[in-house]
């Protein structure tokens, strides 16, 4: 994983920061960076956002592709998760070099959507046991600048709220043959209730207090951190400890209450962001990387 | 050919295009602020990425070997060797003498025997100031090298007399080099320092990214990596890379620029080219041709041109310049041109279906006069670029 080496200098000149909730770039402990957030910035996907928080920039696209649902969930569609960690973010990621990390964030996403509620999957099934939209969502780690679960999930929730889906009508005739028919008008789609997609908080245990939204300095300084997907109602949807070190149960539930509480004022800005852009309509002036 | 369609009546393209137009071109340098250079570039619906890092050692990025050497030494600047090291010899502590050498280096009596007459203006070396020239033409040989490039010093490697063909066609073909290191004056690089970091540089040497990436001793090595979003085509793909297509690109794609960029200024060292395409719709590799170009100026690597590419096709007997994807699926002839367009030197030229040799002439201007209308707006690009940073710099 793309990281840093500190000495232990500014180790502890970054530990003794958080101590007195003034970390290196100023801002406190459950504070996040300013974040960059774009959707519809590739135009042949169905749906697809971009990005940045802080040096982390990601790219999120996501196709709808026709495919068989799953034969426990004869009704429902489904999700796949692909993430891609390019060489562009660093040059340890060349050739297959990504793809541990790459699997390791796909099977947290797997996790974090898991929930029933987070997506109506029954919305996206077009024929039970026949015909369902699979939705690939395909993460493209483009930088890497710390905190890359959260800024992939903020990614990819933007990224399903702005996909649209074609329109298709299931006609069957007398002999029971069924044939699919899609819309004429391209601006004929389902758009998909994100309200409850949750996004994930990371929060970084640094000396005797946590923060969210680590960046790679103060990653090198946290031995555990606790990632814990989060709904705009509050609500944990999974919750996951990673990193080398332990962590005390109660310092555990410092961090879930912290995190409900980011989380919670986390959704509620991207939300109005993403209505705010959604709002100016076909005028916007799309700046992707040119900006 | 399927070539009727491809343009009206009118003469207009399906885009609506004349057969000379390009598609929209827009780009921007420095979009990461992490890599050394890096450049986006879009062309019509064509979008790309191009990163760079580097120049750096052969082994690994500079971040890997940071990171394994750091733990004995924490405090250790970021990049830099063992101080003692660097005061003896500067330039020493990036070169990874690779451990054939190092026996020839110990003993430096043979290397002097073998080489009478360059022994003697040695000695002095310390004393040596990078203005050499005044000096008659046959120590000029010798003294050249070092002024040139630091690391010379390892070149004894490969037999005398192709190491000083090769050195005396550069002063030759360009200026003064820009490295004004004064040679590490060769006698002392074999004694007690050569034999200290060996152990140092070799540490990170398992750890290469794959065993090809083979320090060059008289020039840098050019690694690319072409790959393609996922979702960037109309079907979703099933990996970015490592196919045989993306194999072939970044084949292409080092070769390429491996004849533009100035690789004999950094010897025994790495500069990396990702491209990445975000959007396809024709002209994929062109894009990243022309993105790679800015993404290495912006890394400043000294370039003898820019490159530009650009695509080109046949209607019926009308060339078309910059092919959009339709126009590419429809299957006529296909032309691949990158140019070095000060010298009008071709970098890399592919065809692709078959064209009769009297038409290539015409697709070849087509693609040539493309390239140089891209010249102009990369141009402009660097240019503005260039006032953005002065500004940012205060200058």
């Amino acid at each position: 994983m793309a990281s840093v080496v500190l000495s232990e200098a500014e180790k502890l000149y970054i530990v003794h920061g958080v101590q007195e909730d003034l970390r290196i770039d100023g801002r406190g402990c459950e504070d996040y960076r300013c974040a960059e957030v774009e959707t519809d910035v590739v135009s042949n996907t169905s749906g697809s956002a971009r990005v940045k928080l802080g040096h982390t920039d990601i790219l999120v696209g996501v196709k709808a592709e026709m495919g068989t649902p799953k034969l426990e969930k004869p009704d429902e569609g489904y999700l796949e998760f692909f993430v891609d960690c390019s060489a562009n973010a660093t040059p340890e990621f060349e050739g297959r070099g990504g793809e541990e990390l790459g699997t390791e964030i796909a099977n947290t996403l797997y996790r974090v959507f898991s929930s029933e509620s987070s997506i109506d999957l029954k919305s996206i099934c077009i024929n039970p046991r026949e015909h369902c939209w699979v939705l690939y969502v395909d993460v493209l780690l483009l930088e890497c600048g710390g905190n890359l679960f959260d800024a992939i999930s903020i990614a990819v929730k933007a990224a399903l709220f702005n996909t649209r889906i074609p329109k298709v009508r299931v006609l069957e005739d007398e002999e029971g043959s069924k044939e699919i028919e899609l819309s004429d008008d391209p601006y004929d789609c389902i758009r998909l209730n994100v309200d409850d997609v949750p996004c994930i908080v990371t929060l970084s245990k640094i000396g005797y207090r946590h923060v969210v939204d680590a960046t790679l300095q103060e990653e090198a300084c946290s031995l555990a951190s606790l990632l814990i997907s989060v709904t705009s109602k509050g609500a944990i949807t999974s919750m996951k400890k990673m990193g080398k070190g332990s962590l005390d149960p109660e310092s555990i539930f410092e961090m879930m209450e912290t995190g409900k509480r980011v989380g919670k004022s986390l959704h509620i800005a991207l939300q109005k962001i993403l209505d705010e852009e959604e709002s100016l309509g076909t005028s916007r002036q799309k700046v992707g990387f040119l900006g | 050919m399927a070539a009727p369609e491809l343009l009206s009546d009118e003469g207009y393209r399906a885009d609506g295009r004349r057969p000379a137009e390009l598609r929209k071109v827009r780009a921007r340098m420095g979009v990461f602020a992490q890599a050394d250079g890096s450049a986006y570039i879009e062309q019509g619906n064509t979008k790309a990425l191009a990163v760079v890092y580097g120049p750096h050692e052969v082994s690994g990025a500079g971040h890997r070997a940071r990171g394994l050497r750091s733990p004995p030494s924490p405090s250790a600047p970021l990049r830099a060797p063992p101080l003692p090291l660097g005061a003896s010899a500067p330039p020493r502590g990036l070169r990874s003498p690779p451990s054939p050498s190092a026996p020839l280096r110990a003993p430096p009596l043979p290397l002097g025997a073998s080489a009478p007459p360059r022994a003697p203006p040695l000695p002095p070396g310390p004393l040596r100031s990078p203005s050499g020239p005044p000096l008659p033409p046959e120590p000029l040989r010798s003294l050249h090298p070092p002024g040139l490039s630091p690391f010379v010093p390892g070149t004894p490697r490969p037999p005398p007399a192709t190491g000083a063909a090769e050195v005396r066609s550069l002063p030759g073909g360009r200026g003064p080099s820009p490295v004004p290191v004064p040679a590490p004056p060769r006698v002392c690089t074999s004694p007690p320092p050569g034999s200290v970091p060996a152990p140092v540089c070799t540490g990170p040497r398992p750890q290469m990214r794959g065993s090809r990436s083979k320090a060059l001793p008289d020039r840098a090595l050019v690694n690319c990596q072409y790959s393609m979003a996922t979702f960037s085509t109309g079907e979703r793909r099933r990996r970015p890379h490592g196919d045989r297509q993306a194999g072939e690109l970044a084949l292409q794609l080092k070769q390429t620029f491996e004849a533009a960029i100035l690789t004999r200024l950094y010897p025994r060292s790495q500069i990396d080219i990702y491209v990445q395409v975000l959007q396809a719709d024709g002209g994929n590799y062109c894009a990243c041709v022309n993105a790679a170009t800015l993404a290495v100026m912006d890394a400043g690597i000294p370039m003898r041109d820019y490159v530009c590419a650009s695509s080109a096709g046949l209607a019926e007997d009308t060339p078309l310049a910059d092919l959009s994807s339709p126009e590419e699926a429809a299957g006529g002839p296909r032309l691949v041109l990158a140019l070095l367009p000060a010298s009008g030197q071709i970098a890399l030229l592919q065809l692709s279906a078959r064209l009769h040799q009297e038409r290539l002439e015409a697709a070849l201007e087509a693609a040539g006069e493309a390239c140089r209308a891209l010249h102009a707006v990369l141009d402009r690009v660097v240019r503005e670029r260039l006032r953005e940073v002065a500004a940012l710099l205060g200058d």
